[in-house]
């Protein structure tokens, strides 16, 4: 193996689920990383490709882990073209740092998901992490346009390109998206990014009871407020207090300051007290906007699990899972323009817990994907539930494209390797 | 200009073939007749033709699956078809001998209002699921200008576009989920209703993979919201730098228009002699924008609008003054193609891309192709986008002439790759532009792209000798399509 990118850091500090690796390469570009991967597949290998790690509790613990590749030497901000609204970043770069980047040019990029200081776009593209603007302005798979990534064995590709508008060749950013580094190790990525609102208002109201809650921030969207984020959040005992509504607004100063009429209109007819009305740059709004984005990274949980369905369907599945979970210490939030609920939690049988709530899930037509879980569940949690009826097809995807098993194995669903 | 294509693929035994089929689909839905064969022979894109041996037009998507695994058994590859109106030659019958069109598939199986959400089947037309909504006051995005006509299922295939995918995105940022019957029969939904997908994201791949990775019969599509307010915009400029300039500073101000449409002299002389819409037509160039949103803001908006135009040199600005005269406008801009057939007796049309801020190099390109050939050129383009669609004016009884037309697109599409854009911006790479495809992209990102088709279609039965070049027997292509709907 190339020694120059061999890093000193201990192996230990990048282990996954448990499993540490035997060394950590971190490549300075793109053709060093595609030698590292080479070198890999040629030992008869596994890697698992990292930016900071940050998110790697998510998916399974790799089945077999010889390398942790990490990408954070890749951070290049190769192209940003403001007025061509696209942007080319390696995929080392943080959220946090593009963030300040296209600020510049009053820009964004808007994906909010958890830690944006230590997510890398590689981490971002490869678990396809979503935060709460989610609901309003889409996921990654919207706003990728191009991609460069090495093959199994070390080979660069590239799919896509820097144009807004592009259908030469296969959509292979689609496949990309959310692979959790089993297909691919990305190395580039374009974006388009937008014109960030010129003015963002944070508003945050107290609600008596979940209900309440429920019917104020849900009704945002068929009332079509056009909120940029709606977040609900409030403890799995609902004798703790009612619930928090965070909603964020965004746009000319005149949408906004209709949009904030409507909004406390609503939460007043529901019974909800504004708690704080603000400038979303405020400290105070900024402190409830992170709090809702880092909801799952700092939860103190043993178990954190999300559930997904459509809108509408979110108030049922939720009070049932609610109260499946109801003898248990912990938090939720919910995003009712997503129809996405995250549950965080303490709890002694957690596999009794998880398995009530995948019955919960097949009941309401939802996801669950497990987020977090107790060390003694490793070897047997199921992280997506229920497995699609496209499984065999999936498996065959990684086959094709990884038959040694390289990348990551056993990570994604249905532990494929 | 050569170039390589698969070798056809005859039926071995048609008669029996067609027996099966028949049994399957009812005789009614089965054409093998040579007459009625002749209207798939092409689509969009007329260049090419290859009458099929074998058209089919199921019903359901049992019917579909049937067909397909009946085709597997024979070992006959087959194209999926919709409405054919594509532009780039997928629907070609070449070399797969057999189409199944899924343009009687109809059905709009479930709408959920409240979720947005709206599953139809592939034949369903576009405009059609706009119109199931609308008075629920959502809408579906993605609005090709053959949308009255095109299919969802085609859309899929193609991820289709349409003067407001600036604003709302393409058709794979409106697409939940699809019903695939893979080339051996089975069937497998991908994705679904649930906006947060489980394993890889295939439905992703499967769009825009223009019928090569099997049929889709059913797609789960995503609504969007009327918008409260809707204000459009004619601006009128003296040369199309200055209204490319204006692009440029719309997009820089931070304006997301919903629509940045423009259209050149040659166009908008055409435009106005078929529709009589009042345009000038000593104008170099007009600007038909597009806002909507809340009503609150959209007013300050237009008025920043307007004001940038001016300063960019725009003789007038107007807004159009109701619903009637928007309507009439955007007829004028989707109907475009039509009226340039009364400027040449042939004409063809590019569609290539690059990057917004490098409007003014592509047209100044155009310009030069235009005068080395000796060819007239009219621009009308998604300019929001940078979505180029040069029209090439020629005589397609003139040999000659029709060869310079034929290079002059393929200099305007390699200028394209030159300047940092792309082939194809909404067309697809069909048969049409399998040469250039292999110019944008190295041998080895096509070889990762066959590596993933072969997941779906190990065999190469789904529109087999499209999109990539595949070794076969040469075929020269002597004249570019004569017409296009955009």
């Amino acid at each position: 193996m190339t020694g120059a990118v061999v890093d000193a850091t201990s192996p230990a500090a990048w282990a996954i689920g448990g499993v540490a690796p035997v060394r950590v390469v971190r490549p300075a570009d793109a053709a060093e990383l595609a030698t590292a991967v080479a070198d890999v597949a040629g030992a008869g290998a596994a890697l698992v490709p990292l930016g900071r790690g940050a998110h790697r509790g998510l998916g399974h613990a790799p089945s077999r882990y010889d390398v942790a590749l990490v990408t954070d030497r890749l951070d290049a901000i190769r192209d940003h073209q403001p007025a061509d609204m696209t942007v080319t970043v390696e995929a080392g770069v943080t959220l946090a740092v593009l963030a300040t980047v296209l600020a510049r040019e009053q820009q964004w990029l808007p994906l909010d998901p958890a830690l944006p200081a230590d997510t890398t776009i590689g981490g971002l593209l490869a678990a396809d992490l979503a935060g709460p603007l989610a609901g309003s302005q889409g996921r990654v798979r919207d706003f990728v346009i191009g991609i460069s990534a090495v093959t199994a064995t070390g080979i660069v590709t590239r799919a896509g390109g820097r144009v807004v508008k592009n259908v030469a060749g296969y959509d292979l950013m689609k496949l990309y998206v959310g692979s959790l580094g089993t297909l691919a190790v990305i190395t580039e990525a374009t974006f388009k990014v937008r014109p960030r609102p010129a003015e963002q208002r944070c508003l945050v109201f107290a609600a008596p009871s979940r209900a309440a809650a429920w019917a104020f921030g849900g009704g945002l969207l068929v009332d079509r407020v056009g909120a940029l984020s709606v977040t609900v959040t409030g403890a799995l005992d609902e004798a703790e207090g009612g619930a928090t509504v965070v909603v964020r607004l965004g746009g000319d100063a005149a949408d906004v300051a209709v949009a904030r009429t409507r909004v406390a209109a609503s939460a007043q007819r529901l019974g909800a007290d504004l708690g704080l009305d603000a400038d979303a740059d405020d400290p105070a709004a900024r402190a409830h906007l992170d709090r809702a984005r880092d909801f799952t990274a700092r939860a103190d949980a043993d178990v954190v699990a999300r559930l997904a369905s459509l809108p509408a369907r979110l108030p049922p599945l939720l009070a049932a899972a609610l109260a499946a979970a109801g003898g248990s210490r912990g938090v939720w939030q919910a995003d009712p323009l997503r129809g996405v609920a995250h549950l965080a939690f303490a709890t002694t049988t957690p596999e009794l817990a998880l398995a009530a709530l995948a019955t919960i899930a097949d009941a309401h037509g939802a996801h669950l994907v497990v987020e977090r879980w107790p060390a003694a569940l490793a070897s047997h949690v199921t992280v997506w539930h229920p497995l699609p009826p496209a499984l065999p097809l999936m498996t065959r995807m990684k086959r094709a494209l990884d038959p040694a098993g390289t990348l990551a194995p056993g990570r994604f669903i249905g532990r494929i390797s | 200009m050569w170039y390589r294509r698969a070798v056809s693929t005859s039926i071995a035994s048609p008669a029996a073939l067609t027996k099966e089929l028949a049994a399957i689909v009812g005789p009614d839905a089965v054409v093998d007749a040579r007459a009625a064969l002749t209207v798939y022979e092409c689509d969009g894109y007329t260049i090419e033709r290859a009458v099929p041996e074998l058209v089919v037009l199921p019903r359901t998507t049992d019917e579909v699956a049937r067909v397909v695994r009946a085709a597997w058994r024979a070992g006959v590859p087959f194209v999926p078809r919709g409405a054919g109106t594509g532009l780039s030659g997928g629907c070609l019958a070449n070399p797969a001998p057999l189409v199944i069109c899924t343009s009687r598939m109809r059905t709009i199986r479930a709408i959920d209002l409240e979720n947005r959400r709206l599953i139809a089947e592939a034949g369903v037309v576009n405009a059609e699921v706009s119109r199931a909504v609308r008075g629920a006051g959502l809408q579906y995005a993605p609005d090709p200008s053959s949308q009255n006509a095109c299919t969802i299922g085609g859309n899929v295939a193609e991820n289709s576009g349409g003067p407001h995918t600036l604003k709302y995105g393409v058709t794979t940022n409106h697409l939940l989920g699809v019903e695939l019957v893979l080339p051996d029969g089975d069937v497998i939904p991908l994705g679904g209703v649930v906006d947060d997908g489980l394993g890889y994201d295939l439905t992703g791949v499967v769009c825009g993979a223009e019928g090569t990775m099997g049929i889709v019969t059913a797609a789960t599509l995503r609504l969007v919201p009327l918008p409260e307010a809707v204000t459009t915009m004619l601006a009128v400029f003296a040369t199309v730098a200055e209204a490319t300039s204006t692009v440029s500073a719309i997009i820089g101000a931070g304006i997301v228009p919903a629509a940045l449409e423009m259209m050149d002299r040659t166009i908008v002389s055409a435009v106005e002699a078929a529709f009589h819409f009042g345009f000038p037509t000593d104008a170099g160039a007009v600007l038909i924008i597009e806002i909507d949103g809340d009503a609150a803001g959209l007013d300050a908006s237009a008025t920043r609008i307007e004001t940038l135009c001016r300063e960019h040199g725009a003789a007038s600005v107007r807004r159009a003054a109701d619903e009637a005269e928007r309507l009439a406008l955007w007829k004028s801009r989707k109907r475009a193609f039509g009226a340039v057939g009364r400027l040449a007796p042939s004409y063809c049309t590019q569609d290539g891309v690059v990057p917004r801020t490098r409007l003014p190099e592509i047209l100044e390109r155009i310009e030069a192709a235009s005068a080395r050939h000796g060819l007239r050129i009219g621009n009308v383009f998604h300019a929001g986008d940078g979505n180029i669609h040069p029209i090439i004016l020629y005589d397609e009884r003139d040999p000659a002439e029709s060869a310079r037309a034929l290079s002059a697109g393929r200099e305007i599409l390699l200028a394209c790759l030159e300047l940092g854009g792309s082939v194809t911006g909404e067309h697809g790479i069909g048969v049409e532009k399998m040469h250039e495809l292999g110019v944008a992209f190295g041998p080895d990102d096509l070889t990762r792209m066959q590596q993933v088709r072969a997941v779906f279609d190990p065999e190469q039965r789904a529109n087999p000798g499209k999109i990539f070049v595949t070794p076969g027997v040469c075929i020269e292509q002597r004249a570019p399509r004569r017409r296009a709907a955009l």
